[in-house]
């Protein structure tokens, strides 16, 4: 499927199921906006993210296919374990995708890197 | 150590062995003989299938029989049309029309496709991009403290 033609509903499904898993790993909430950005992109993606029910616990990765921009945005919380390097990890593996035209596919794969990133260090020994 | 002999009699080793030690001298010397003969004759075989061969493709070399007509002369230049040029020419002109529908399509890499359809917001509130439109002050600021993230393109 090219880049611009939106999305099927079997990559829409593989999607929103990579979000589930990646929510259940680490326990944070992820959102995923797709589409052209109304402003600039950053300032836009931050507007985003303040509109979700809890942005200090949330993940908010913007992409606008159009423009070739990609922003993701943690959360306050979010951030205590998902550093921003670790982000920009995440955001070079969906950049590779999106630079191949696999749209559905860089999203899916970012998502399941942030959330591996985010996710706390079991503890084995308690005190 | 005795070794055992040839002799046909003593075929076991004589002295020190607990046991029973065996040699295989006398087979190895039998399978040297008959070497020999086996290769002598692969050989032979080897040659009358040649002579057979070459004996049988002696009518390929054979002239023209008379009766047949004489063929015509080929110049280098048709040699070099019919062999070379026309398969190059076929070979492009196949080539250009396997290309033809993505050329006249325009099918390249722009710098940036439009998003044809709809936003998606996966995990979004219900309201959509609305809800971002309504963000207040307040709400931008609460949220931007100690944010996150990272940016790219591609």
């Amino acid at each position: 499927m090219p880049a611009g033609d939106g999305f099927t509903s079997d990559q829409k499904y593989d999607i929103d199921k990579a979000i589930r898993a990646s929510e259940t790993v680490c326990r944070y909430e992820f959102s995923v906006f797709v589409g052209t950005a109304e402003m600039e992109s950053h300032p836009f993606a931050q507007r985003l993210h303040a509109a979700l029910v809890a942005p200090s616990r949330s993940v908010l990765i913007m992409v606008d296919p159009t423009s070739r921009i990609l922003e993701i945005v943690t959360g306050s919380d979010v951030r205590r374990d998902l550093d921003d390097v670790s982000v920009r990890l995440a955001a070079v593996a969906m950049q590779s995708a999106f630079a191949e035209g696999d749209l559905a596919g860089g999203i899916i794969r970012g998502v399941s890197m942030l959330a591996e990133a985010a996710r706390k260090p079991q503890t084995l020994h308690a005190e | 150590m005795t070794e055992a002999t040839d002799s046909g009699h003593r075929l076991q080793a004589g002295s020190r062995y607990p046991s029973c030690v065996m040699t295989h001298r006398r087979d190895l010397v039998n399978r040297r003989q008959l070497r020999g003969p086996i290769r002598a004759g692969i050989v032979a075989a080897a040659l009358g299938v040649l002579a057979v061969v070459l004996m049988s493709s002696g009518p390929a070399m054979a002239d023209t029989p008379a009766a047949w007509e004489t063929p015509p002369h080929v110049s280098g230049l048709q040699f070099l049309i019919v062999l070379f040029l026309i398969p190059l020419g076929l070979a492009v002109v196949i080539g250009v029309l396997a290309a033809l529908p993505s050329l006249i399509s325009g099918d390249k890499k722009p710098s940036g496709q439009a998003w044809r359809t709809e936003s998606e917001w996966f995990g979004g509130p219900r309201k959509g991009v609305e809800a971002a439109d309504a963000v207040t002050t307040q709400q931008l600021d609460a949220a931007g403290e100690d944010r996150g993230g990272a940016s790219a393109r591609w």
